[in-house]
């Protein structure tokens, strides 16, 4: 693999009439992949998981290969230290806040500090309470704290974002830059370049199952000009 | 009177254990896995419901009898028949209440939200760990449900009992059936005592259904 870089994922895979072919280089820190709903990103999201399984390809990440179709590797999504972060019903609902996050803890060998960490997502004060007692900002607060807890290899979200309202949003996006400080890759996938802009700092443009373009926050304000203006 | 009180009881326990870990496996099956006619297969699971009992109890006895396949590899194996056992009244109760088993499951597993195994696959959950950390404290509500409904229907199951099991002292006579044999002899003082206790049980287990049911979740209820 190329200095500095801490996964590669090559992966192909036929559903229907939809074709993923992606050759994927990733860093430490945020690596967004942002392209239209239906173009392949959440299951892009899932192969990295170990969820889905690619037709032909491989992954290697932080020295370890988690799968690869010619070697006939595959490593389980419950033996791949990742953590994944969805739009919605993240949480388990028989379960409190503390409880949920807990869950994460169970099988990681160097778990942060709980109260540490839920003291700086800001959500030390409904620990105790169920995710139906929480608004939508907390539950995905919660959900990211679960994915960072367990200090996996690679942090997925997939569209993490999305049902918040702007508020809530950029509140949670500002302290997940500022109050965390990542040495793994983070990929979060996104329709949204307003979001991919703010979190940024490698951005993959993804479309009919490729990646088009790689860039930065400069690549987005030059193609989103108008919109991020607005914004 | 108590013999047959703890017949029913015995056919009851051994039906609703059955049923909920059968239709459990079957609704998880039927979910996750496609293939052709799957809707006709659901359909014929709750057929039974919809049956009268004397059709549902002929066919069983004709299935159940001797000279049928079914019951002759019964025979064949056993030494025993069918129809007119414990086994056979078992057996049919097990069809007869399938419906009831099935329903409740059936949703509760259709409610299962898949990101939910899906996270603690990631977390590093085994699918045994997950069925029972994940799934089941999330459908116990429908459990406990479809267990209440089935105790108190196999309680007092009647027509296919008679049908299938007769009326045999020690072996098929249920409590419904000594009911049915207290008025026949004019006995009415027995059959009121046999009568209380089936209110009672058919009470308490609508009772559980609504009130086991509300405290599924420590916070909140599948029914307020």
């Amino acid at each position: 693999m190329e200095r500095g870089k801490l996964l590669h994922l090559r992966a192909e895979k036929k559903k229907g009439k939809f074709r993923l072919d992606i050759n994927l280089k990733m860093e430490k820190g945020f690596n967004i992949i942002l392209g239209p709903s239906g173009c392949g990103k959440t299951t892009t999201l899932r192969i990295i998981s170990g969820l889905e399984r690619a037709d032909r390809g491989f992954l290697y990440c932080c020295g370890r290969v988690l799968f690869d179709t010619e070697k006939n590797i595959f490593i389980p999504p419950q033996k791949r230290r990742v953590a994944l972060v969805f739009q919605d019903n993240n949480l388990l609902p028989h379960l409190t806040v503390r409880e949920n996050i807990e869950f994460a803890l169970k099988k990681s060998d160097n778990p942060l500090d709980l109260n540490r960490m839920a003291e700086k997502f800001g959500i030390k004060e409904i620990m105790n309470r169920f995710p139906h007692q929480i608004s939508g900002g907390e539950k995905q607060r919660v959900a990211l704290l679960r994915g960072i807890i367990s200090n996996p290899d690679i942090l997925l979200m997939d569209e993490p974002f999305s049902s918040l309202d702007f508020d809530t949003k950029y509140s949670i996006m500002r302290m997940l830059k500022e109050e965390t400080d990542f040495d793994i890759p983070v990929i979060i996938v996104t329709h949204d370049p307003v979001e991919a802009y703010f979190l940024g700092e490698r951005v993959f443009f993804m479309k009919d199952g490729r990646i088009t373009e790689e860039g930065n926050r400069e690549t987005i304000n030059k193609k989103f000009k108008d919109l991020l203006h607005f914004q | 009177m108590l013999e047959s009180l703890f017949l029913s009881l015995k056919l009851s326990i051994l039906t609703t254990l059955t049923l909920i870990i059968l239709c459990l496996f079957l609704c998880f099956l039927l979910y996750f896995y496609h293939f052709p006619f799957k809707q006709i297969l659901i359909a014929m699971f709750l057929l039974p419901i919809l049956l009268p009992p004397t059709v549902l109890g002929f066919y069983l006895l004709y299935i159940f009898s001797p000279s049928s396949p079914v019951g002759g590899l019964y025979k064949h194996i056993t030494n025993k028949t069918l129809s007119f056992s414990f086994e056979g009244l078992l057996l049919a109760s097990l069809i007869y209440s399938m419906p009831l088993a099935f329903f409740p499951l059936w949703e509760a597993v259709k409610n299962i939200n898949v990101r939910w195994i899906e996270i603690a696959y990631v977390f590093g959950y085994s699918r045994i760990e997950t069925f029972f950390k994940v799934i089941l404290p999330n459908i116990k509500g429908y459990i406990i449900s479809a267990s209440a409904l089935v105790f108190a229907h196999t309680m007092g199951e009647f027509g296919v009992v008679l049908m299938v099991g007769g009326d045999i002292p020690g072996k098929t006579r249920t409590i419904s059936i000594y009911i049915y044999d207290a008025v026949q002899s004019l006995d009415y003082e027995e059959a009121h005592k046999a009568s209380l206790i089936l209110i009672i049980f058919s009470l308490l287990s609508l009772s559980i259904l609504l009130i086991g049911g509300k405290k599924v979740w420590k916070g909140e209820s599948y029914y307020t």
